[in-house]
């Protein structure tokens, strides 16, 4: 897997939200992804990772692969507005 | 379309969204719209402030106090700039991004002038260095990405 690392630096200890790269509590690890760059990266996480199931959801869509599986975030810009 | 180009559509959709960025070395407002987003209103400023002596002595408190009045100075400044951009857009963004250190943004946010624009800020916190225009102009590529977390096999 080749990760791409962003910048991860915070002033304080009270960040609420992990930041890109960051391991997260439950160990796992947030990566940032452009949007024009989204489509090519999970064809490229399934070509690794083999077949993926899809598991919509309101705010986040699950990518689940037979090693790994991802919480696919939507952007936390707009409100209300859920994946359609 | 795929859904992972639903998604990434969902992300670059043509919206208003405000930035407001604050460290003690500087600040910047904007308002970004369209898809992609252009900056439609900005401003960016710095007030001076010292950085912590290191000395010991009567002179540590002096310095440090007046630390304080400069820090003081530089967040209402920066609440300042943002009431003088982001407010007249308040009816119509659809998000705020904040960024820069969580200690100053605090403090600039808690402005009750700014209440009818942070009701919109999202969780999402831009961890940027000191707030020139160009660290605002790059802005939509931090809080346009998608997130992704992770995880191991369940």
């Amino acid at each position: 897997m080749r990760w791409r690392r962003l910048v991860a630096e915070d002033t304080t200890a009270a960040a609420s939200v992990p930041e890109a790269g960051q391991g997260a509590a439950d160990g796992g690890r947030w990566v940032e992804v452009a949007p024009e760059r989204l489509a090519r990266w999970v064809a490229t996480f399934a070509e690794r990772h083999g077949a993926i199931s899809v598991e919509p959801g309101r705010l986040a869509v699950t990518f689940r692969a037979v090693r790994r599986s991802l919480p696919c975030l939507r952007r936390p810009g707009a409100p209300g507005q859920g994946i359609r | 379309m795929s859904l992972a180009g639903l998604i990434a559509a969902h992300a670059a959709a043509d919206r208003t969204v405000g930035v407001f960025l604050v460290r003690l070395g500087g600040f910047a407002a904007g308002v970004f719209t369209g898809s992609p987003p252009r900056l439609v209103s900005s401003k960016v400023g710095s007030r001076l402030v010292h950085g912590r002596s290191a000395a010991g002595g009567t002179s540590q408190h002096r310095f440090a106090r007046r630390r304080e009045n400069q820090a003081t100075a530089a967040i209402a400044a920066a609440a300042d700039t943002a009431v003088k951009v982001l407010v007249p857009y308040a009816e119509r963004l659809d998000a705020v991004v904040l960024g820069g250190d969580r200690k100053a943004i605090t403090g600039a946010q808690a402005d009750s002038r700014l209440r009818p624009v942070m009701k919109h800020a999202v969780d999402r916190f831009l961890t940027v260095p000191d707030p020139r225009l160009a660290v605002l102009r790059d802005t939509p590529r931090l809080f346009l990405a998608v997130r992704i977390h992770l995880t191991g096999p369940a």
